[in-house]
C-alpha cells in the first residue's frame, strides 16, 4: 500500500502518539519530526498539522522546549519529554495497543470472509 | 530602517538569545516567507489576542521549518488565516484588557463633551447649561459607540477590515445622528451652571490624559512581536505622533472652542 495515502482521519488519530514515541528517543525538531514521522511509514505529515500538535503537548506539560541555533540556517525548537511527556507516551502507546488489537480481530475477521468469498 | 535578526551561530547557544535593537518588524522573523502570507498570519493573530511573543515564536517555528524542507509556505501551511487559529487555540489566550487606557479616553471623550457644552451655553450668554434631550441622546450614542469599540473590539474590527466603506457608512450615520438629536430635540431636562460644567469638564478631560499618559508610558499599549530569546526593546520617549494621540482629546477640545468662539464673534 501506498503510504502517503493513509486516510487524513486516521492519521489525525494516530500523530499524538506517534509523536511521544519518537521523542521518547531524545529531544528533536519539528522538519526532523515529520521526517521520522515519513521513514515509519505515515507518509508526509504538514507543518500545519504538526506544530499545533505539539504546542498541545506543550501546553498539557508533556514536552519543554529550546530554541536552538540551527546549522548555518534558521534556529530550531527543540522538543524534549518532560517526565509527565514520558509517562504519557507510555500511557498511551498501551492505550493504542489495545485499541488496535480490538480493531485487528474485526479487520481480520472482515479480511477472512471478503477472502473466503472470493 | 529594519535592523535583520542577527542568526545564531553554530557552537554558540547563547547567540539565539541575543536581542535586537528594533523589534517593530514582524517580516524579519520569516525572512523566506512570503509577506502576504505572514502579514495575514499576523493580522489574524493579533485580532484573535494572541501576545506578541507568541506571534513572534509562530512566525519562527513557520521560517525555520519552510528554509529546512524547502517547501513553500503554502504547501507545509495552508491557509495563513487557518493556521493562526488552529495555533491560537493550542494555547487559551490572555484577555489582560488595558483598563487604564480604555478609562483615560472614555474620560478623555466625557471631559472633550462636557467642555464644548460648558462653553457653547456660557457663549449663548444666559450662564446656564440647557441640558436637553438631544445631550443626552448624544452621550448615549457615544457611549454605545465607546463599548463597541472597546468591548467587542474583536468582532468590531473584523467588521471595519472586511467592509471598510460600510464602516465609513454607518461613521457618517453615527455623527448625522448625533447632530440631528442636538438640532431636533432640544427639550431641557435640566439646567446646570456654564461655569461648573466647564470645570467638571476639564477637570475630567485632565484626568483623562492623566491615565492615557500613564498606560502609554507604563507601556501596557506595547506588545511587540517578539522572535524567541529576544528581549523587550528598550522603551522609545514618546515622538510627536505618539504625543499627538495622547493629546487627541485636549487638540480636539481646544480646536472646537476656538471655533464656537469664532463663530460667536462673526455671527
Amino acid at each position: 500500500m501506498n503510504t502517503e495515502q493513509w486516510p487524513s482521519e486516521w492519521l489525525r488519530g494516530v500523530l499524538g502518539v506517534c509523536v511521544l514515541r519518537i521523542l521518547l528517543d531524545g529531544p528533536s525538531y519539528g522538519y526532523a519530526i515529520t521526517q521520522r514521522l515519513a521513514e515509519a511509514g505515515l507518509g508526509t505529515v504538514k507543518g500545519g498539522t504538526l506544530y499545533p500538535l505539539l504546542g498541545r503537548l506543550e501546553e498539557a506539560g508533556h514536552v519543554e522546549v529550546d530554541w536552538r541555533p540551527g546549522e548555518g540556517g534558521p534556529g530550531r525548537k527543540f522538543y524534549a519529554l518532560t517526565e509527565q511527556g514520558r509517562a504519557e507516551a507510555g500511557e498511551q502507546s498501551a492505550r493504542w495497543v489495545d485499541f488496535t488489537t480490538t480493531t485487528r480481530s474485526l479487520t481480520d475477521e472482515a479480511l477472512a470472509q471478503t477472502t473466503g468469498r472470493n | 530602517m529594519n535592523s535583520i535578526a542577527k542568526r545564531p551561530t553554530e557552537g554558540d547557544p547563547r547567540a539565539v538569545t541575543e536581542t535586537h535593537s528594533r523589534t517593530t518588524d514582524h517580516l524579519r522573523l520569516a525572512p523566506s516567507v512570503e509577506p502576504a502570507w505572514v502579514e495575514d498570519f499576523v493580522l489574524e493573530q493579533r485580532l484573535l489576542g494572541v501576545p506578541g511573543d507568541r506571534i513572534g515564536d509562530a512566525l519562527a517555528l513557520v521560517q525555520s521549518h519552510v528554509a529546512e524542507s524547502g517547501e513553500s509556505v503554502h504547501e507545509a501551511f495552508g491557509d495563513p488565516v487557518a493556521y493562526a487559529r488552529e495555533a491560537a487555540s493550542t494555547r487559551r489566550v490572555d484577555d489582560d484588557r488595558d483598563l487604564s487606557w480604555i478609562l483615560g479616553s472614555g474620560l478623555g471623550l466625557a471631559g472633550m463633551l462636557l467642555t464644548l457644552f460648558g462653553v457653547q451655553a456660557w457663549i449663548d450668554g444666559d450662564g446656564r447649561l440647557a441640558l436637553t434631550v438631544g445631550h443626552l441622546v448624544a452621550l448615549g450614542l457615544v457611549v454605545v459607540a465607546f463599548a463597541l469599540l472597546h468591548l467587542a473590539s474583536e468582532p468590531f474590527l473584523r467588521f471595519v477590515l472586511r467592509r471598510p466603506w460600510s464602516t465609513l457608512g454607518l461613521f457618517v450615520l453615527h455623527f448625522a445622528a448625533m447632530v440631528a438629536a442636538f438640532v431636533f430635540l432640544r427639550t431641557p431636562v435640566a439646567h446646570v451652571p456654564a461655569g461648573a460644567t466647564v470645570a467638571v469638564g476639564v477637570t475630567t478631560l485632565a484626568l483623562g490624559t492623566l491615565l492615557e499618559w500613564r498606560s502609554r508610558t507604563a507601556g501596557q499599549l506595547e506588545d511587540p512581536i517578539l522572535g524567541p530569546g529576544e528581549g523587550r526593546p528598550a522603551r522609545r520617549r514618546l515622538d510627536w505622533f505618539g504625543g499627538l494621540t495622547l493629546l487627541m482629546f485636549p487638540v480636539l477640545t481646544v480646536a472646537m472652542v476656538g471655533f464656537s468662539l469664532l463663530v460667536a464673534r462673526l455671527s
